[in-house]
């Protein structure tokens, strides 16, 4: 697969290059949004990596463009120092795919990029899906876990398995909602909250189990899988 | 200023009302049941009656005993001869019949007189008798009924009685169709005309047997009263002098089914009375007056009086309909609807008497309709006057907000006129002050501010507002429409959909400034809508302050963040693994340190802010996404982080980004004080009371604690625990305050309780939402 990586910090740049390249896909990297889009017009990439704030144009300007311009867009990631959630919603409500605040932790920007690919690219899911030791029936509507049967209801069945099929992307809650319930505008605000705590405690979702829920503040939720490895380098 | 009580004075009004009503009843009963209106009422009778005037039937003749009669026949009275010859010549006239109102009462001394006038009355057939009623009767008892001779008694074909009945003012107006005792009821003269005329009682006289004695004179009862229905003034009937008569002078057809009244009208004999009709010079001869009764029981114009009670509730009717009108209608329309019911009143009586045989006294009403205006119209401003002296006095007495004006001291005593004007006085003065008061204090205001009517066009201004909007003076925005004043006026940047006018929004003024606009109901002492104010505050330097504020932010969350983020990443790259490990290690400690503490500065701005997205949460959740959140520093250090939540949900209203930041910084700050294998217990259970129910969530640690004193300091700002050794955990005494800050606007409370060595316990207290249980089971 092919990579556009933008970042205005060389060492950045370079770091994200190192990583992209570490998973078997090649990366092209750029400096300045100008220079990318001048790129976007004579080939075509498979994902992009972007910085938000750039000199002349920014990251969400690119978003703009390619959205605007590309007729079969790849997936963008957005990779920037802004912490603050209303900047995380903006960025995903301005198109991109995920986001991910720098300092980045290599793992989990692993696992989001190979997220972004899994959605794009997917193939036709099988009959029963396996998510490290999680196993979904569809036909079933049944979920083990580790080989023991866990009982959960058809819209409790259909949310762990959206989920995990999107695991490390966050999902918009107006996504979940109407994936899971259709349109429904009577539903009690609360619906999804609840559902998600259920889900959380019966297939125990936990960080000592593997898996952590994330709610992204204003938007949604997304599944992430730990990397128990890698996790004791994680810091606040 | 409290409003003004109404219930008092309506309570006030209705009680004059009623003693008004009372008063004006008691009057109106009195005279109608006492007849105190009795010359009142003639005189409108007898105007009534002028207007009944009509053409004698021709069907009644009179045969008058008249002065010419006298002169020729000689002095009266008459021997019976001339009598009995009379009534031979009416014979063979074959009138209808004969009402001889002579009276033969006492036998005469030729006893064959009698009997040959007795003859002449057989032949005359029916000739119909008087009698009258001696009063007081012999021998103590109360009348003695004078009957005729006993010989005309058997002649006759009927004897009735001709008393003449005068009203007080001597005016004869009635008469009673039957009078007599107990024993025997004698008809009257022209009733039993009647009977002969058509055959039957007249309708007047009436079926229903008469009530006892509604009018007794002197033991003698006179029952079934007719008002006399005037044809009008005396000498209208047919009249043949009973001279002629007897000299044969009279054409027997002149006579033939005719209803002859025999009777005296010469001016010697007395028998005259006065009539409503008659005027004041001449009297009508008592047979006229038979003849009157007779034609109008003939013609159906017999007037029945209304009895007692008709007659109160006749005057009552009125009186009542406008008492009760009083308490509903205007003053106006009172007066002319008392105006109207005079008219209606005299309108009534008059038709009922001239068409409807029957007579309502009036003037006991009228004099009730005239009394009871006046005397309304004086309690009544008597109440209103009664109830302003009792706002005059109790606004004298209320605070006021000009101190010199309350000073003045009150006069006691006094006539009430001069106690009222002074009140008058004061109140005017005070109210001149206020608007004064009034008009100095906006003047005074330091914004912009326009005073509005309810239709949004300006009252008053200052001269702020007139320099805002470009008044030349005063007078310059009076009347103007808000609308118009702000249409230049843009929607600062930032603002959602709506108009400048919307309470309280942020408005940038054509020159650039930006005003915040604050507009506030104003209410009459009574609590109406009475207008606007609206305030005009330039905040362009408060604006510019937060814009500032916002670049700092954006400085520490990405500013200064990115070159440490690009420090970290060059320690990671190939190039930075030339660095020693020592060295590299130190570098990216420092580097860490540095954002965490622009995460923490931006993290406090946060709290600090106005705006929190409140929903509601299950207070669970959030210990559970703080605690996993946390996972990876927990687990590395070889902490338990052990979060128990119960199965029921504890649902609180929070913004759910900032409450899970504060519980993963309290718990963060668990794990650092925490040696390897301890242990942070997190717990959420339900607490307060029922009408205050709260979800209580604890934080224990193991770790080493604090002293009492250091667990009291602990929530002071940018205070650090100074903890034990030289080991320095980062950014706590910010982490803490956040915590604080944040708790505190989820109108929570936070307590701390630690032993040294033994750890720390924080306990988090937030209200449950008010409409969700507290603890609802979870359900599908």
């Amino acid at each position: 697969m092919r990579v556009a990586a933008l970042d205005d910090d060389e060492a950045q740049l370079e770091a994200v290059s190192q990583l992209v390249l570490a998973t078997g896909h090649s990366c092209l990297p750029f400096q300045s949004g100008k220079a990318l889009i001048a790129a976007l017009r004579r080939e075509s990439f498979d994902l992009l990596i972007l910085d938000w704030n750039l000199p002349e144009m920014s990251g969400l300007e690119v978003i703009g463009w390619v959205r605007q311009h590309v007729s079969d867009p790849p997936p963008i990631l957005l990779l920037t120092s802004r912490t603050d959630e209303a900047d995380v919603v903006e960025g995903l409500n301005a198109g991109a795919d995920d986001y991910v605040v720098k300092p980045f932790q290599p793992s989990i920007l692993r696992a989001r990029i190979a997220a972004l690919f899994r959605r794009a690219y997917n193939r036709a899911p099988d009959k029963v899906e396996d998510f490290d030791g999680y196993s979904f029936d569809s036909a079933a509507e049944a979920v083990s876990m580790r080989g023991d049967l866990v009982t959960l209801t058809a819209k409790e069945f259909g949310l762990a398995l959206l989920l995990f099929r999107n695991l490390h992307r966050a999902l918009s809650r107006a996504h979940i909602l109407e994936a899971i319930w259709g349109r429904n505008p009577d539903l009690p605000t609360r619906t999804l909250d609840m559902h998600i705590s259920r889900i959380r405690s019966k297939l125990n979702l936990r960080p000592d189990n593997g898996f952590r829920l994330v709610p992204v503040y204003s938007y949604g939720y997304r599944l992430e899988r730990l990397d128990a490895g890698r996790s004791a380098e994680a810091d606040a | 200023m409290a409003p003004a009580p109404p219930r008092p004075r309506r309570r006030r009004v209705l009680f004059e009302w009623a003693a008004v009503a009372a008063a004006a009843t008691a009057v109106v009963a009195v005279l109608s049941l006492g007849q105190l209106a009795a010359r009142a009422d003639a005189v409108i009778y007898d105007a009534f009656s002028k207007l009944g005037v009509r053409t004698p039937r021709d069907d009644i003749v009179i045969v008058a005993i008249d002065n010419r009669s006298i002169q020729a026949l000689g002095r009266w009275p008459w021997p019976r001869a001339r009598h009995a010859e009379l009534l031979r010549r009416l014979a063979q006239a074959r009138p209808k019949a004969v009402a001889y109102d002579v009276l033969f009462v006492d036998p005469d001394r030729d006893p064959g007189a009698d009997l040959a006038l007795a003859e002449a009355v057989k032949a005359a057939r029916p000739t119909l008798l008087p009698l009258t009623f001696d009063v007081p009767g012999e021998n103590g008892a109360p009348f003695r009924t004078a009957l005729p001779a006993p010989p005309l008694r058997e002649a006759a074909a009927g004897l009735g009685q001709v008393n003449i009945a005068f009203d007080p003012d001597g005016v004869v107006r009635r008469a009673f169709l039957s009078e007599g005792d107990a024993g025997h009821d004698w008809p009257h003269l022209m009733e039993l005309t009647y009977r002969q005329a058509r055959g039957a009682p007249s309708p007047a006289f009436g079926p229903a047997p008469p009530p006892s004695a509604p009018h007794a004179l002197d033991g003698l009862a006179r029952r079934r009263p007719m008002m006399i229905a005037f044809t009008g003034p005396a000498g209208r009937f047919r009249t043949i002098s009973f001279v002629d008569m007897i000299q044969g002078d009279v054409p027997a057809v002149f006579l033939r089914d005719k209803l002859v009244l025999v009777g005296a009208t010469a001016d010697g004999l007395g028998d005259r009375y006065a009539t409503p009709l008659s005027g004041e010079a001449e009297a009508m001869p008592g047979v006229e007056v038979q003849a009157n009764m007779l034609d109008g029981m003939l013609s159906g114009h017999a007037i029945r009086p209304l009895g007692p009670i008709g007659a109160l509730g006749f005057a009552l009717a009125p009186l009542w309909l406008l008492l009760a009108s009083f308490l509903r209608l205007r003053p106006r329309e009172n007066m002319l609807l008392g105006a109207g019911l005079i008219v209606a009143v005299l309108a009534v009586s008059a038709g009922l008497l001239l068409h409807g045989g029957l007579w309502a006294p009036p003037a006991a009403g009228l004099i009730g309709l005239l009394a009871v205006y006046p005397l309304w119209s004086w309690r009544r401003l008597e109440a209103t006057s009664a109830y302003m002296v009792e706002e005059l006095d109790a606004f004298a007495g209320e605070p006021d907000l000009l101190p010199d004006l309350a000073e003045a001291a009150r006069r006691p005593g006094g006539e009430v006129i001069d106690h009222q004007l002074d009140l008058m006085r004061r109140t005017i003065g005070r109210a001149r002050n206020l608007r004064h008061f009034v008009t100095d204090v906006l003047q005074g205001l330091p914004d912009a501010t326009l005073v509005l009517a309810p239709d949004e066009r300006v009252l008053a201004a200052n001269r702020e507002a007139e320099a805002l909007f470009g008044g030349t003076d005063g007078r310059g925005l009076a009347g103007a429409r808000l609308a118009d004043l702000i249409a230049p006026f843009a929607r600062a940047e930032g603002e959602g959909e709506g108009d400048a006018a919307a309470p309280d929004v942020e408005a940038a003024a054509p020159d650039g400034r930006v005003f915040s606009t604050r507009r506030q109901p104003l209410t009459d002492a009574a609590g109406r809508a009475a207008g606007w104010i609206v305030r005009f505050t330039d905040i362009s330097a408060i604006k510019a302050a937060g814009r500032q504020r916002e670049n700092i932010l954006q400085l520490l969350t990405h500013d200064m963040r990115s070159p440490q983020v690009s420090i970290l990443a060059l320690l990671d790259s190939r190039d930075g693994a030339a660095a020693p490990d020592e060295l590299a290690g130190r570098i990216r400690g420092y580097a860490r340190r540095t954002l965490a503490l622009a995460d923490n500065f931006v993290h406090m701005a946060r709290a600090e802010t106005q705006h929190y997205a409140m929903e509601t949460v299950d207070l669970g959740d959030l210990l559970l996404d703080a605690a996993d959140d946390l996972w990876p520093q927990s687990s590395a250090k070889g902490v338990a982080v052990e979060v128990s939540t119960g199965d029921a949900e504890h649902l609180i209203r929070a913004d759910r980004s900032l409450l899970t930041r504060a519980l993963i910084n309290l718990i963060d700050n668990g794990v650092k004080y925490t040696d390897a294998g301890g242990r942070v217990e997190c717990r959420v259970a339900a607490g307060g009371t029922i009408d205050r129910p709260t979800a209580v969530c604890t934080i224990a640690d193991t770790g080493r604690g604090m002293s009492p004193e250091q667990a009291e300091k602990l929530f002071e700002r940018f205070h650090r625990a100074p903890s034990a050794g030289r080991t320095r955990a980062d950014g706590v005494g910010l982490g803490l305050v956040f915590v604080q800050t944040v708790i505190e606007r989820h109108d929570g409370d936070i307590r701390c309780e630690s032993r040294l060595g033994e750890g720390s316990t924080f306990t988090i207290t937030l209200p449950l939402e008010t409409n969700g249980g507290p603890g609802s089971p979870i359900s599908g």
